[in-house]
C-alpha cells in the first residue's frame, strides 16, 4: 500500500460533510466525498484503494442501507471497512438487521471528529 | 271455537312472552313474535283476532307511526290493497277524529267497526274501508301502551267479530299482553339507544387510537429530524473549540461552553422523548444479562462525583456488597443516572445517599437526598410523563428537567419486574428507591 490513507465520506449534510471532511484531511487522510448514495457506489466502485467508507444511514437517491449492502455483495469491495453514520440510537439500529454487515457505528450527535478519527485508527490497525 | 283458556296454559305464554322479550331485542322481532304468540299459542287466532298492530309515538316528529305488523294472512290482504305503504302511515298527533290519538291522549281504550277512525287524516275514508273489507274485519280494540303513566304507542286487536262477542278474560289477556309489549318496547328502545351509544364510542375510540398513532409517529420522527441539526451544531462547535488558530478569549469561551451546554440539555430531551415514543409504542427492547449491581451502580454513582462536588453536595457512595442480578445494564444505568442526577438538582446543598441493600429474594436500591421533600399534592404527578414536583426545582441549568426521567425509570423497573416507589418528609428530605429479583 502506498500514499494517504483513502476515505471515502458519504454524507449528505453539507456542513457535517465539511466538518469531517476538513478534520480528517488535516489530520492526514485523503478524503473523498460523496452527497447520496448513487454517487456513494459510482465512487467506491470506481475508485481504487479505498481504506475505509463512512456511510450516512439516511441518504437521497439510494439510501444508506442499499448502499452497505450492495457494496458487501461485490467482492470488489466487500472487504473495505464500512462505518454507518446515523442519529438513530444503538437501541434503533440493532433491529434494523445492519448489525451483521457493517463493521461499527458512528452516532453522529454523540461522537465528535476527533473520537471519529480515533476509531479509524483503530480500524487500520487491525 | 274454544272460548274458554285454561290457565296453566295462560301462564306459559305469558312466561315465554317474557323470556322472548329478554332474549329478543330487535323491535320488529320481538313484536311479530309476541303477536305470534298472542295469536297462535294462546289461542287468539280461534277467537276470531286475525291482525295485531303495533305503533309508536314519534316524539320529534309528533306523529303516531305504524312499527310492526303480526304475520298474518289478512294482514297481508290489507297491505296489498292499501294505497299507502304500511310504514308510511304517520298519523300527526293532533289529527282529530282519529281513534289511535284518542286512545293515546286520553290513555284509555276504544274500539271501532270502521277503519276510517285508524287512518285519518292519511287515508281517504273509502281506501280505509277497502282495506277493512279486505281482509274482513269487523272489530279493531285500540289500547293504549303507557309507559309509567306516558303513552308511547297504541296496539290495535283486529278481529272478525262484533265487539259484543269479546269476552272479559279477552280483555284482562289483551291489557296484560299490551303490558308485555309496553316492556318489550321499553327493552328494545334502551337497547337500541345503547348500541347507538356504543357504536359512537366505537368510532370515538377508533379516532382516539389513530390520534395516539399519529402522536406516537411525530415524535419518532421529530426526534430523528431534530438531531440531525443538533449533530450539525455540535460539531460546528466542536470544531471552533477544538481547531481555532486563535485564542478564545475568556468571556466568549463561557459563551461557547453555554451553547454546548444547552445542546447536551436539547440531546437529553430529545432522547428522552425517542424512549418515550418506544416505551409506548411496545419497541422498547431489553437485552438482559447476569450483572454485578454493586459495580453498575458505583459506575453511575462516581459519574455524579464533579457535579456533586461543584454544588457543594456530600455524595455518599454505597457499602461494598454481592449481588448479582438479570438486568438491562444500559436501562439500569439509565435508571439510576435518573434517581442520582434528580437527587442532586432538588437537594440544594446537603447529601445524596446512595446504599444498596439485599434480602433472599430482591435487592433495593435507595438514592436519599436532604432536599425540601415532595408536598403530598404532588405524589399522584411524580410517575407520571411530564409530571413533576413544584418545589425545590432549581431554575439554573442543573435544574433543568422534561419530567419523562421518572417515568422512564418506572417503565424500565417494571419491565424487568420490579418496583419503584419513594418515601418524602417535607423540609427532610426524599429517598427515591427500587427493588428487583437477584439472581437464584
Amino acid at each position: 500500500m502506498s500514499g494517504k490513507t483513502k476515505i471515502l465520506i458519504v454524507e449528505d449534510e453539507q456542513s457535517l460533510r465539511e466538518i469531517y471532511t476538513e478534520y480528517l484531511k488535516a489530520s492526514g487522510y485523503e478524503i473523498i466525498s460523496a452527497a447520496d448514495g448513487q454517487e456513494a457506489l459510482e465512487k467506491a466502485k470506481g475508485i481504487a484503494g479505498i481504506d475505509i467508507i463512512l456511510l450516512d444511514v439516511m441518504l437521497p437517491k439510494i439510501d444508506g442501507i442499499t448502499v452497505l449492502k450492495e457494496l458487501k455483495a461485490d467482492p470488489k469491495t466487500k472487504k473495505i471497512p464500512v462505518y454507518l453514520m446515523t442519529v438513530l440510537s444503538l437501541k434503533d439500529l440493532e433491529k434494523k438487521d445492519t448489525k451483521s454487515e457493517a463493521d461499527g457505528y458512528i452516532i453522529k450527535d454523540t461522537m465528535n471528529p476527533e473520537q471519529i478519527k480515533e476509531l479509524i485508527e483503530k480500524t487500520l490497525k487491525k | 271455537m274454544s272460548s274458554k283458556f285454561d290457565s296453566s296454559r295462560l301462564i306459559k305464554v305469558i312466561l315465554s312472552l317474557q323470556s322472548l322479550i329478554l332474549n329478543t331485542l330487535d323491535y320488529d322481532k320481538v313484536i311479530s313474535k309476541i303477536a305470534n304468540t298472542l295469536l297462535f299459542d294462546a289461542g287468539f287466532i280461534n277467537l276470531g283476532y286475525r291482525i295485531i298492530v303495533l305503533t309508536l309515538v314519534d316524539e320529534n316528529q309528533r306523529t303516531l307511526n305504524r312499527i310492526s305488523l303480526s304475520k298474518t294472512e289478512e294482514a297481508q290482504k290489507t297491505q296489498e290493497v292499501s294505497v299507502v305503504p304500511f310504514h308510511k302511515i304517520e298519523i300527526p298527533l293532533r289529527s282529530e277524529g282519529n281513534i289511535l290519538i284518542k286512545a293515546i291522549k286520553n290513555k284509555k281504550s276504544y274500539h271501532t267497526n270502521y277503519w276510517p277512525d285508524l287512518f285519518r287524516p292519511i287515508l281517504k275514508d273509502k281506501d280505509a274501508i277497502a282495506n277493512q273489507n279486505a281482509a274482513g274485519i269487523k272489530t279493531s280494540l285500540v289500547m293504549p301502551i303507557l309507559v309509567r303513566n306516558k303513552s308511547i304507542g297504541a296496539l290495535i286487536f283486529s278481529m272478525i267479530k262484533d265487539y259484543s262477542e269479546v269476552s272479559k278474560q279477552e280483555l284482562i289477556l289483551i291489557k296484560a299482553f299490551t303490558d308485555i309489549v309496553s316492556l318489550a318496547v321499553q327493552n328494545s328502545k334502551l337497547y337500541s339507544s345503547t348500541k347507538t351509544l356504543a357504536s359512537k364510542l366505537k368510532v370515538a375510540n377508533s379516532h382516539l387510537k389513530e390520534l395516539d398513532k399519529m402522536k406516537d409517529e411525530f415524535i419518532s420522527i421529530a426526534s430523528h429530524e431534530l438531531k440531525t441539526p443538533l449533530s450539525i451544531a455540535k460539531n460546528n462547535l466542536w470544531m471552533y473549540q477544538n481547531t481555532a488558530k486563535k485564542e478564545i478569549d475568556e468571556k466568549n469561551k463561557r459563551f461557547l461552553t453555554e451553547t454546548e451546554s444547552s445542546l447536551t440539555r436539547l440531546q437529553s430531551i430529545i432522547n428522552e422523548l425517542l424512549d418515550i415514543s418506544r416505551i409506548q409504542q411496545g419497541r422498547m427492547m431489553f437485552d438482559i444479562s447476569p450483572n454485578n449491581i454493586y459495580e453498575l451502580t458505583i459506575e453511575v454513582t462516581k459519574s455524579f462525583e464533579k457535579l456533586a462536588h461543584k454544588n457543594h453536595i456530600d455524595l455518599i457512595l454505597p457499602e461494598k456488597i454481592k449481588v448479582e442480578a438479570d438486568v438491562d445494564p444500559v436501562k439500569y444505568k439509565e435508571v439510576v443516572e435518573n434517581l442520582i442526577s434528580n437527587a442532586v438538582k432538588y437537594s440544594g446543598s446537603g447529601s445524596v445517599r446512595i446504599s444498596i441493600e439485599k434480602d433472599n429474594k430482591n435487592f433495593k436500591v435507595s438514592v436519599t437526598d436532604s432536599g425540601p421533600g415532595i408536598d403530598k399534592k404532588d405524589y399522584s404527578k411524580i410517575f407520571t410523563k411530564f409530571g413533576r414536583a413544584t418545589q425545590g426545582l432549581k431554575l439554573d441549568g442543573t435544574g433543568t428537567s422534561t419530567g419523562l426521567g421518572l417515568y422512564i425509570a418506572k417503565s424500565y423497573i417494571r419491565a424487568m419486574n420490579g418496583k419503584i416507589g419513594f418515601t418524602s418528609q417535607l423540609g427532610k428530605g426524599t429517598a427515591f428507591f427500587f427493588t428487583l429479583p437477584i439472581k437464584k
